[in-house]
């Protein structure tokens, strides 16, 4: 008896709002798109424009191919060796890309809640969580997501509210003072980093009810998310200023200017602890498009299987991948960028080009 | 005993269960004689059987069996015996296949009677109240249905106060029971259903729910699980709703239990299945979700802004009941930065002489909270106040001054206590208050990461679970819009066209609509 459907499916809206969730997560991480110091609300501007067109491409593809996965769909276009090659390169993308979370998180934390608290131990307990959360299957991810979307809106429009004494409008001006290739470069970060990591979303988009409409859905949040974080990095240079892009964390930074009536102070725990529910969905975003991925490389038929190993693999790379969390905010910032676009437009681009030239298969569909 | 998924039958050890019942698929025999050995041999050492017999219209032998104070007594003299012992013999038919018909008919003035020729029948009858008639050379009995006796009257709600709404509660009787619910939904969709549970105890079930409203599934699922039970006793709902639910290891309830009949009629028109047992003035009713819980029945009889203003405190104070020693706990071990300078200042002065560290702190008090609790609810009104004494003045004020506890930990504790309380139903608070302790443990080992954990882990508990097949969070995770108007806030009554449907059909709530 299953009034709402199989567990296995999700609303297209739900989809919307998991995204939403995951790719909130990253904007209070890290120094992302800061580096044209106060022009950095441009490059966040730019970069969800090319944040569009990356999200385009796998979602186009996904559209086409209804209820298949990139992976399923990279095996269809390139016949099983290359496929597997394919899913054996989003398997490795989806594990570095939970190495980085869980490794920002637990230093985050670190530094921030807990700095006599091994990070392995934070690490580990987060891993625990998000693989029991895997186990109950997308459709409990999903409803957790829609929880905690009110959460994250709310912390964010608040914290917008109440950094608005702090503000000093002069703060952004003049505009464009050091060229634009600063504001590229910041733009290429948000585009990357941002908006490239849904790219794992590919892998989540089979579970939907209307594959019709995942284009839609994907690119409206990426364009809601956008203005957020435009705003929010706007809200952030207002506060700070010309110190923005030497902070490491500079929306946390910005969140402890904020003073209400001597009471309402030194708030930036509680807007970690929404981080936190945050970092959550992004693990278990990380994790589980590693987990189907990997799974249908090697054709398995249930990714419950690899959870555990996988997320172990998680944990273990978010410790050995760097030395030290300046090592980290180093290799975000300059390599990353960089690093990911073999994942994020390079093989989807190649798998659209095929697509489009073997057209007829999908029109006859 | 715990099985996985739907339809998994949960088997309770059978511990005295006499299997020697042969007589149970029995006849009766024609001879009067043989019966009434055979009757008195089943109600044999039963002192409260009463055997009487006597001879209809002076000629034909008879006797009948009842269990003395499940009848009424002033009925079955009036009604049942006067009649037949005075009925004359001309009128009587000479033939034997007639006569039982023309004593039915003619003689015996109670509107409930049946004839029967089985044992185990006429078993069940007399121990639900019925007045068994044995008649000479005839091999079928008469079960006249004359259930009475001393009973509770219908009075006001115990456990569930209200400012505004009615003011009966359901009894231990299951008809009076079914009565009160068929007075508020007077509608023939209004479908009430008769199982029988508990070998021993044999134990009347009744399934209600409205035809057309209900979802079908969900209804026939609960009635599969029901007939699954094979268990010996049943003394309260509470058994059936344990032995059908489908978490058994969760903190969170998956039933409505109520003991008022205006609540439990608001559910039905839910589309909820209410199940009643007799013995027990509660009843459970399904599919419930985590928001349905944090309703009052009121909460549709007052005026909608005072209602959603008492929602939002309602939320608040569940967040309190849940959160706030685990949130002190954190913030005085881990971040004091967040706590204002002033306020800080007070709690390390309160704290300065206190030998635990906040975590044990905390524990003790709040065990220390639930077991007077736990000491008041079952008392003797008599000494409820010695304990409220003892609880109130040693544990709050000498604790503090003896330097054992922190005055802030104290109030803390009491308002967690109260907190916890305007979580309208008393078995979703338990859930609040389980909740508690591990959080606490958390708090003082991560200090608020450990919180967030402990957060996460509760609500992607909540997030999948099911009470028959709709989600705990429905219809806020996944989101139905037509559901939000009344999950965290209700709209306004005639915005409300359809119920806030738990999966079954709509229902006009408004008739213009």
């Amino acid at each position: 008896m299953e009034i709402y459907g199989p567990n296995d499916r999700i609303s297209n809206l739900e989809l919307w709002i998991l995204m939403f969730v995951f790719t909130m997560g990253s904007s209070l991480n890290l120094q992302i798109g800061y580096a044209a110091g106060h022009d950095s609300w441009l490059s966040a501007a730019l970069g969800t424009i090319a944040g569009l067109g990356i999200n385009w491409i796998y979602a186009f593809l996904c559209q086409k191919y209804p209820r298949k996965s990139l992976v399923e769909i990279a095996r269809i276009l390139f016949g099983p060796w290359l496929g597997i090659g394919v899913g054996l390169l989003y398997t490795w993308y989806g594990v570095f890309l939970g190495a980085y979370v869980l490794r920002n998180f637990t230093d985050l934390t670190g530094s921030v809640l807990l700095p006599r608290t091994p990070s392995i131990i934070v690490g580990s307990i987060m891993i625990c969580v998000v693989a029991w959360t895997l186990f109950k299957g997308v459709e409990v991810i999903c409803r957790c997501a829609i929880i905690l979307l009110v959460l994250t809106v709310v912390s964010t429009l608040l914290i917008q509210l109440l950094q608005i004494p702090d503000m000093d409008p002069t703060a952004v001006l003049p505009v464009l003072e050091s060229g634009w290739m600063p504001i590229l470069k910041g733009a290429g970060q948000i585009a990357t980093v941002t908006f490239g990591e849904t790219v794992l979303f590919s892998m989540l988009i089979p579970y939907v009810t209307r594959p019709a409409a995942v284009q839609k859905t994907v690119l409206s949040m990426v364009a809601v998310v956008g203005t957020f974080i435009v705003v929010q990095v706007l809200a952030v240079i207002l506060v700070l200023g010309e110190i923005t892009s030497n902070q490491l964390f500079p929306s946390y930074t910005a969140l402890t200017y904020i003073g209400v009536g001597d009471f309402i102070e030194r708030i930036e725990p509680f807007g970690f602890t929404v981080w936190i529910f945050n970092e959550f969905t992004k693990l278990c975003v990380c994790l589980f498009a590693t987990t189907l991925a990997f799974s249908q490389t090697i054709g398995s038929r249930d990714y419950r299987f690899y959870i555990i190993p996988l997320g172990l693999l998680i944990l273990v790379g978010s410790i050995i991948i760097h030395p030290n969390q300046l090592d980290v905010v180093a290799f975000v910032k300059d390599v990353w960028p960089l690093y990911s676009v073999p994942f994020l437009i390079l093989v989807p681009l190649c798998m659209l080009v095929v697509a489009l030239m073997k057209r007829k298969s999908w029109i006859l569909k | 005993m715990i099985g996985k998924g739907f339809g998994r039958r949960k088997r309770v050890r059978k511990v005295f269960l006499d299997k020697s019942t042969a007589h149970q698929s029995e006849r009766l025999s024609s001879s009067l004689e043989e019966n009434k050995t055979k009757l008195l041999a089943i109600f044999d050492s039963c002192a409260d059987a009463v055997f009487r017999p006597f001879d209809i219209g002076g000629q034909r032998h008879a006797f009948l069996l009842y269990i003395d104070g499940l009848i009424d007594n002033a009925q079955l003299d009036e009604s049942l015996l006067k009649p037949l012992m005075s009925g004359t013999a001309s009128e009587m038919p000479h033939d034997d296949s007639e006569l039982l018909p023309f004593l039915q008919n003619r003689l015996i003035m109670i509107s409930q009677v049946k004839r029967t020729a089985e044992w185990d029948r006429i078993e069940r009858e007399i121990l639900h109240g019925s007045v068994v008639i044995c008649v000479d050379n005839q091999a079928e009995a008469l079960v006249v249905g004359l259930a009475g006796g001393n009973t509770r009257s219908v009075d006001e709600p115990a456990s569930e106060s209200t400012v505004r709404g009615s003011r009966d509660s359901f009894t231990e009787i299951l008809s009076t029971n079914t009565s009160l619910i068929r007075r508020r939904v007077r509608s023939s969709r209004l479908k009430i259903e008769l199982l029988t549970v508990g070998e021993i105890t044999r134990t009347d079930v009744a399934i209600a729910y409205l035809k057309g409203i209900t979802n079908e599934s969900t209804l026939r699922e609960i009635k599969s699980r029901i007939q699954a039970i094979e268990i010996d006793v049943v003394l309260e709902s509470g058994y059936i709703e344990q032995l059908i639910e489908e978490k058994t290891y969760s903190p969170f309830p998956q039933f409505l239990v109520t003991e008022r009949p205006d609540y439990l009629a608001a559910a039905l028109l839910q589309g909820q299945v209410a199940i009643f047992t007799d013995g027990s003035p509660f009843a459970i009713s399904a599919p419930m979700t985590f928001w349905g819980f944090m309703q009052a029945g009121e909460d549709y009889y007052e005026r909608v802004l005072y209602i959603n203003s008492i929602r939002v405190i309602r939320f608040i104070f569940a967040m309190i009941a849940l959160l706030l020693p685990s949130l002190y706990v954190a913030l005085t071990t881990f971040h004091q930065q967040m706590i204002p300078t002033n306020l800080l200042l007070s709690i390390a002065a309160a704290r300065e002489g206190v030998p635990f560290p906040a975590l044990v702190e905390a524990m003790l008090m709040e065990v220390t909270f639930e077991g007077l609790r736990e000491a008041g609810v079952r008392l003797p009104k008599q000494v409820g106040q010695a304990v409220s004494i003892v609880g109130g003045l040693v544990v709050g004020q000498a604790a503090v001054q003896a330097g054992i506890v922190s005055a802030p930990m104290v109030i803390v504790v009491s308002l967690t206590g109260i907190a916890s309380f305007t979580i309208p139903r008393y078995n979703f608070s338990i859930a609040f208050r389980l909740l508690r302790f591990p959080l606490i443990i958390l708090a003082g080992m991560f200090g608020l990461y450990g919180v967030s954990i402990g957060l996460v882990v509760i609500l992607v508990h909540l997030s999948g679970l099911k009470s028959f097949g709709v989600p705990y969070l429905f219809p806020v995770a996944p989101v139905t819009w037509q559901g939000l108007k009344d999950a965290l806030f209700r709209a306004p009554l005639w915005t409300l066209y359809l119920h806030p449907q738990t999966g079954g059909k709509k229902l006009r709530r408004k008739g213009s609509g």
